[in-house]
Order: structure tokens, then sequence, then C-alpha cells
């Protein structure tokens, strides 16, 4: 039993159960050490093993493989997690930082292992404890309004998936005999078993993906969740589960290729367009903005979505950059949005006005995001959304590049009304504006990263063209 | 030496400068913008001594790689084309520097966007990769966006967001154009001169959509009817300077990467579809006039009057002759000049009397004679008097449409005579006639406005007399264009 290839997790896990058995001592070394700086020295271990540990691609039991893929994702949910928890200094409360470190933790370890799962059980086991660990955190602050009332309701949404995709798992192993080395290999069919049962299990298996994707029409609990939760939750919420299930969407795309149903991918089409369309055109007519980010992130992953459908290797290259330039972008702006919410519940989008005046660095670090977001040049969104256009253009689905060019130019509207209260409107509030450091610090590495990404794209399309080449 | 990259990025270098500036040092903010506005003028008119004329191609070029996963090169270059609104960009970027000292607010991101603007601008004037080109040009729309917002009027907001809006569409539109000629190029390539010499594998239907997706995305800037409403608005709530920057400069892009891209790769496209072409300028000119004559307001006369003006220089470029090429670019070049000094008058008059409407004004002739007397300089130079340059531009575009589209010619002049009439009109209203007795204190012209305004005044006089300061410049790169499309 290849057992080390798990390593990166299980540094995870030993940090996350530390953390949560961090005693409450007072006066002792133990009260002195934050358990975020546990939380974060587990990450940065957890990193460099990834990074550097030898022998560190192999097949475990055609259970999991740590191959390219697998890197490229453990490193961006390594990431996500890492800048969650350095907001997590200002914004989390003392009495709940354990259970904060614990539950981040373990759900970045479920998106680590469904990133690079080969087995459908595997797979399903990695997104339980994504949705166990988040809906717990959803609802960790017992302060919040709608805390318990969202987590509640999230758990209960993802049980509801993860049984649709149970199911959906039950007719591949109807139709195949296994449910080992499906993803990746080819499927074997048992003899006589009708090819009904894959499409008809894929299908399965596709809702209950796309019900914690957040594609339209599985997309309402988004809005509500985001709403309800703390906005740095809401940035990993946003991140770390959407880049493991689209590894999970990529390896499935690139095997299933030969024998995919043509159905299914009419299906996956139409579901990706009305997800552009549908996140796009209900931002327009959002007033609160946790709410209208909210409605933008399904756009962005419906983007992602006409990615996978494009296929390999251009689409699959395409939803890689667009991760990089996703997550910065969403972890930053969510960043921005708890700065600037200090003590209200409720954040509409008048209440960004006149932040031109009130603190010029937080005006120019949130319209470098909202800017990303509109996919303007020079940064990264504009890299990502290029990406895409480009690869549908170059396999000729011409009509999807121009689905995704129109709502870009819807979605242009409703970031420059947020860009517009930043800057031309007179602050209602002369409150200044403090961001705190480590907040700061990730607002910062954010911005920069989306700036390097917009204005020298090659280092990072040549990382994602080069995962692609040896995952192949 | 690279001089092209130092007179694109040197605005950035103040912008960046700028924006490490304290908020309160009003006026050091202001001479370093005006330092590295002029820098780059004096690198245009260092570039300009070493142009040659004589040949055909691209100049000063600088390759650098940028993105070669997709082929995309940083390359500048320029030729007679790009050197003439070079200059014009120059010249104008100065002169609205100038004129931008009298802006009292939010100073450091005001001059911050406006240097960002020229970088933009230049940058599209000089780009040879396609891509490079686009990202440019995006940078133009957010930094105008940005000042209108900033600096405008009362109905700023939507005026700027109205502008971004169609300006967007129009960029997406040229998105999708970029691309289809990326993907059908064989090759695949970006660079716009590779693009040019293998013009003749795009073919067929594909060709004509990118064709109109490209000419498409630059309509809305050019502004061509009927994508044409943000002008007047965005126009109307700008400060003055960002006008001049605005229909001075960044309206002549539209028109340029019609030329630069469209005519130059898909030059037998161009060929098929040059009568749609001439009755899309008609459009501008006879709808220009016809709405321009309503106008009660000077910055809109001076909207629409840009907007006739650009509807001139498409029909130049559809008449697909060298004579037209000419005119056009020439057109475009001299439009800027009258059309600044025109905003800088009204800047002047709205200075001292807080109001823009004509009707307000009468008979201030005898009270700012020296005012007066440019403001019908440049009414003689819209008009397209000859001894002026507006003339010897709008001439070489009509000789160009004549012998193959004579009834546009013929429009073309009546457009001209209703040009006149609504001119004529607003320079007898505002200057002629019995004084208004508002207006008896009104001081006359002072020094430091005179230091802009002249060099502009004599452009056109001078360039009327002796055109060929900038023909000979324009003339090369007009006939090889011209040869590409027999």
């Amino acid at each position: 039993m290849n057992l080390c290839l798990f390593y990166p997790e299980m540094i995870l896990l030993v940090s996350a159960v530390i953390c949560l058995m961090w005693p409450r001592r007072q006066n002792s070394f133990f009260a002195k050490v934050n358990p975020l700086f546990i939380a974060l020295i587990g990450i940065f271990i957890s990193a460099l093993w990834v990074m550097y540990a030898d022998g560190n691609t192999g097949v475990m039991k055609a259970l999991f493989i740590t191959d390219s893929l697998t890197f490229f994702c453990r490193i961006l949910i390594l990431l996500c997690t890492g800048l969650t928890l350095l907001n997590g200094f200002r914004y989390v409360h003392q009495e709940e930082i354990r259970s904060f470190c614990c539950l981040l933790l373990c759900a970045a370890l479920g998106s680590m292992v469904i990133s690079g799962t080969q087995d459908f059980i595997l797979l399903f086991i990695g997104l339980e404890i994504i949705s166990i660990s988040l809906s717990l955190l959803i609802g960790y602050q017992k302060k919040a309004p709608y805390g318990s009332e969202e987590a509640i309701k999230f758990f209960i949404m993802s049980a509801c998936a993860s049984a649709i995709m149970v199911f959906g798992i039950s007719f591949i192993y109807a139709y195949a005999g296994t449910t080992n080395g499906v993803i990746l290999q080819g499927i074997e069919k048992i003899p006589h078993a009708p090819a009904v049962l894959l499409t008809v299990g894929f299908l399965f298996v596709l809702v209950g993906i796309a019900l914690k994707l957040g594609v339209v029409p599985f997309h309402a609990w988004i809005p509500d969740t985001f709403e309800a939760t703390s906005p740095l939750l809401t940035g990993f919420l946003s991140t770390a589960p959407v880049v493991g299930i689209m590894a999970v969407l990529i390896r499935m795309v690139s095997a299933c290729n030969n024998y995919l149903d043509y159905h299914i991918t009419v299906i996956v089409v139409i579901l990706a367009v009305a997800t552009i369309s549908f996140g796009n055109l209900a931002a327009l007519f959002q007033k609160s903005l946790i709410r209208l980010l909210a409605y933008s992130t399904i756009a962005h992953v419906g983007y992602m979505l006409v990615g996978i459908i494009i296929g390999i290797p251009r689409g699959v290259e395409a939803v890689l950059v667009y991760l990089m330039a996703y997550i910065l972008m969403n972890i930053g702006i969510f960043t921005m949005v708890e700065v600037l919410r200090g003590k209200a519940t409720l954040f509409r989008v008048e209440d960004c006005a006149g932040l031109a005046k009130r603190s010029l660095i937080s005006a120019f670090l949130f319209s470098v995001f909202l800017l990303s977001l509109i996919g303007m040049p020079l940064t990264a969104g504009f890299i990502g959304k290029f990406y895409i256009c480009a690869a549908a253009f170059e396999t000729h689905h011409i009509g999807l590049s121009v689905a995704v060019v129109i709502n870009i130019v819807i979605s242009a509207y409703y970031y420059l009304h947020i860009v517009h209260q930043i800057f031309f409107v007179s602050p209602t509030s002369e409150a200044s504006i403090s961001i705190p450091k480590t907040a700061g610090f990730t607002v910062v590495i954010c911005g920069i990263g989306i700036l390097i990404i917009g204005f020298f794209p090659e280092l990072f399309i040549t990382i994602a063209r080069y995962t692609v080449r040896i995952l192949l | 030496m690279p001089l092209l990259s130092a007179i694109i990025f040197s605005p950035l270098v103040g912008a960046i400068c700028i924006l490490f500036l304290p908020q309160r040092k009003k006026n050091t903010v202001r001479i370093i913008a005006l330092l590295f506005s002029a820098l780059s003028l004096l690198l245009t008119c260092g570039i300009l001594f070493h142009f040659n004329p004589d040949m055909p191609g691209m100049q000063f070029v600088e390759r650098m790689w940028w993105i070669p996963s997709f082929g995309i090169q940083y390359v500048v270059g320029i030729d007679g084309m790009s050197m003439v609104l070079l200059m014009l960009s120059a010249f104008l970027s100065v002169v609205a520097v100038i004129c931008s000292f009298a802006v009292e607010e939010r100073i450091k991101e005001y001059f911050f966007f406006f240097l960002l603007l020229e970088t933009g601008l230049y940058g599209v004037f000089c780009a040879l990769d396609f891509f490079l080109l686009y990202v440019f040009w995006n940078v133009n729309l957010v930094t105008i966006y940005f000042l209108i917002g900033i600096g405008g009027g009362a109905r700023r907001e939507f005026a700027a967001l109205k502008f971004f809006l169609f300006a967007f569409c129009g960029s997406a539109a040229l998105l999708l154009g970029m691309l289809g000629m990326y993907f059908f190029s064989e090759p695949h390539t970006f660079d716009l001169l590779i693009l040019s010499q293998k013009a003749l594998q795009f073919q067929g239907l594909e060709a004509v959509i990118i064709f109109c997706a490209i000419y498409g995305g630059c309509a809305v800037i050019i502004p061509a009817f009927p994508f044409h409403t943000w002008l007047p608005l965005a126009h109307r709530e700008a400060p003055i300077a960002v006008s001049i920057m605005m229909v001075g400069v960044f309206v002549k892009t539209g028109i340029y990467v019609i030329l630069r891209v469209c005519y130059a790769i898909l030059p037998h496209i161009a060929q098929h579809f040059s009568s749609i072409l001439v009755i899309l300028a008609l459009f501008n000119i006879v709808y220009g006039a016809l709405v321009a004559l309503a106008q009660k307001n000077l910055k809109d006369i001076a909207a629409y009057a840009t907007f006739i003006h650009m509807g001139y220089c498409m029909l130049g470029i559809a008449s697909l002759s060298v004579a037209g090429f000419n005119g056009a670019v020439f057109h475009l070049f001299n439009h800027g000049i009258f059309i600044a000094a025109f905003l800088l008058l009204i800047g002047i008059l709205y200075e001292r009397t807080h109001t823009l409407r004509i009707e307000d004004f009468g008979g201030i002739r005898v009270r700012v004679p020296i005012i007066a007397g440019f403001m019908a300089v440049v009414t003689l130079s819209a008009i397209g008097m000859p001894g002026l340059s507006v003339f010897i531009s709008e001439f070489l575009c009509l000789l160009g449409v004549f012998p193959i589209y004579t009834f546009a010619a013929v429009v073309g002049v009546l457009g001209i005579l209703i040009t006149a009439s609504f001119f004529l009109r607003m320079l007898e209203r505002v200057f002629w006639g019995s004084l208004n007795p508002r207006w008896i204190t009104l001081p006359d012209i002072r020094v430091k406005e005179l230091y802009t305004l002249t060099p502009l005044i004599l452009t056109l006089i001078v360039l009327g007399l002796y055109p060929k300061l900038i023909l000979h410049i324009l003339n090369q790169s007009m006939v090889y264009l011209q040869g590409l499309i027999r």
C-alpha cells in the first residue's frame, strides 16, 4: 500500500487534530500560540512535501493517482487555505478558532483527495468530507443571524447531492462491475450490460457534481450560503472545492471523450450557457454586494464548464489557467468585502460608496479585482477568458465563444456599478478604513498575483500546458 | 535605442511617479504630468527627423517575445500613417495637459489616468501585433471611463457608463474578430505584418464575418452611425481637456485600426463591401449635419462636427484610392487640430461665462476680438475654406470618391454646405450682433491661454498653404496600402 502518496493529506489531518485539541489553559505556553499558526505550519509542510518529496508520482491500487493535475490542484488548494487562514487572524473570534482551523483543514483535505481520485468511492468519500466540514464551517459563528439555518440548508443540500451521486455510481457499477479505475481508464463493461446504464449513471453523477458546483439550475443554495456566512469563508467556499471538483470533471472528460454519449455533451453545453447567462443576468439586479458576487461566481463556474466541454487539450488548459485567475480574484474580493463590512451584516453595493476618498489604496485594490472579474486586458481574468475563447475557436465551438463574449459585456455593467460607487459617489460614512495587516497581506498578494498573471502570462500558460501534456 | 517604447511608456512612468506623490502637492503633480508628456513630444519630434518618408515599410521596429505560447510578441513600429497620428497624439497630449491645469479637484487621480490614456493612445498607434493593439485599445476605454467620471459634469456617471458599455461591446466584437483572424491564418499568428502578407488565405464567409466584426468594433469608436450615441453625451459631460483627447485623438484610433487591420489584411473583402461602406459614411455626413442644425450648445456642436468630419474620413477610406486614403488620414490630423482649437476656445469662454448655450451669448466680438478672430479661423477651417488645412483633406477625400461613386461626392459637398450653415450661424449668434448686456465686462484672451492656442491655429494655416509637410510623410504608406487592395 503506497500510503506515502497520501502524506500531504495526512499532514493536514494531523495539523487539524492538533488545532482542534489545542489546550485552552490560560497562562501557559499554549495560550500564547494561536492555533492558526499551527494550521499555517501544517499547510506549509504539506506544500513542501507536495513540491519536493521524491517518488511523487504513482498510483495507489488504481484508487488515487498523484500526477501533474493532482500536483497543480494541491498547490492551488493549499494556497487558498493558507490565504483564508491568514484572514482568520483578525476575523475569527478567539473561542471559535480551534474549530475554524480544524474544519478548514479538513475541507482542504477533502478537496485534495478528490483532485487525485481515480475511483468513484473515493470521490464520494472526499466530497462527503468537504460537505460535512463546510456545513459545520458555515454555521460556526455563533452570533451570525442566519448561520445555523444556512448550515442546515447546506447540509441537506449536500446530502441530496451525495445521494443522487451514489445512485449514479451504482448504475455505473452495474455497467462496469467495478468502481475502481473507472475515472481515468476506459470502462470495460460486463457482457450484455446495456449502454443506457452508463449514460444514466453518468447523468446522475453529473447532477450531483452540478449541485456541488452551483451550476444552473442547481444553483439556488449559492447566494443564500454566501450571504449567510462570513466573507472570508465565502472566499474559501467558492474556490477550494471548485478546484477539486474541476479536477474530477477534467479527469472524467479526458477519460470519456471517446464514448461519451452525444446527448450528454448537448446537456452540458446547455447547462454551461444557462449558467453563464443566468449568473450574469441575475447579478444585474442585485442590491446586496455579496449576492451580486455570488451570482458572478456562478457565472465564472459556467465559464470553466465551457472549458470542460471543449475538452482536451486546449479546453482543459483553459480551465487550469482560469482556475489560477479565479482563486486569486475570488479570495481577494471576498477578503476586501470582509474588511469593508466591519460590523454590519448586510452589505449593499451603496455601502462601498466613496471608497476612493476614504482609502485610496483599498479603492485601487478593489478595482484591480473588479477589472479582473470583468476581464480587462492586463489582468488575470482576461487571460482566463481569452484562453477559453481561443480554445473554443480552435475546436470550432464558435457559438460558445460568442456566448462567452456577450456575457462578458453584460457582466461589465454590474461590476462597473460597483466601481462607480467606489470612485464617483461621495462617501456615506466618514469612518476611515483600516486594513488589518494579515488581511492586507492576503489582498495584496492576490492583487499583485492578478497583475503578474495579466502582464506576464507566459509562465502560467506554460504551467497549464505542461500539466495537461503530462496528463495525457 | 528603443525610441518608440520610450515614447509609449514615458507617460506610464510619469503616472507611476504621480501615484507616489502626496495628495496635497498639486503643482508637483501638474509639472510631472507636463514633463513626461513633453518628453514624449520631444522624442516624437526626434523620430520625425529620422523618419524616412520614401520607404513604404515599417520603421523603428522593436521586437520582443511576450507570450510565445500564442505567438504574441511585443512588436512596435511606425509607417507614414502611424507617424502622422503619433505626432497628433503627442501634440494634443501636451495641449490637453496644459489645459488640464485648471482642474482643481482630485488632481492625482485625474493626471494618473490622463497619463495612462496617453500611453494607451501611443500604444495603439505603434502596435504591430493584434493582441498588443487590443490591450492598448482597452486601456484607452478604462482610462477614459475614469476620466469622465472623475472630472465631468452633472450627468457624468451615466455618460461614462454609456461610453464604456458601447466601447466595450465594440471591444468584444474586436476580440472575436481577432481570434477569428488568429485561428483562420496558417500558421496561427497575431502579427499584423505577417497577416497582411498572407492576406489571400482569408476567403469566404469566415473572412466576411471577421471583417464585419472588426469593422463593427471600430465603428463604435469612429463614431459611425448608428453606434455614435455615446459621443454627444460623453463629450458634453467630460472636462475640456478630456474632450480634447477624446475627439482629438481617441476617435482616430477607430479609423486607424480599420486601415491597419481590415484594409491591410482583408483587402478583397473591403473591395467587395466598398459601396456599403460609402453609404455608411454618407449616413454620418447627412444625419450628422441635419442633427447638428438643431444643436443649441457649443459643446454639442463640437461633438456633431466630429461626427460629420469622421464621415468624410470614412468616405475617403471607402473610396479605396490613394487620394482617398491620403485625404482620410490627413483629415484625421487636421480634424484633431481644429477641434482641439475649438474646444480650447470653448473652454476659455466657459471659464469666463459659465455657460455654453449659444443663446446666452451675443455680440461679444466687441469685448473679445482676439477670441472672435481665432474662432473665425476655426470655423472657416471646420467648413473647409480653401487656405486652411481642412480644405485640402476634405478635397482629397471627395476627389478619391468622385470617380467611383459620384453621387456620394455630391452628397458630401451638400454636407459641407449644411456644416457651413450651422457653424456660421453659431459664429454669428455668439460673436456678432448686438452685445448681450451680461457680458459687458468680459475680459479678452490672456497670454497663458495663447500658449496652447497659437500653435494650433498656426498649424491650420501653415498646413493649408503647404500641406506637403504632412502629405509627404503619409504618401508612401498610403500608396503601399492601396497597392495591397489591387
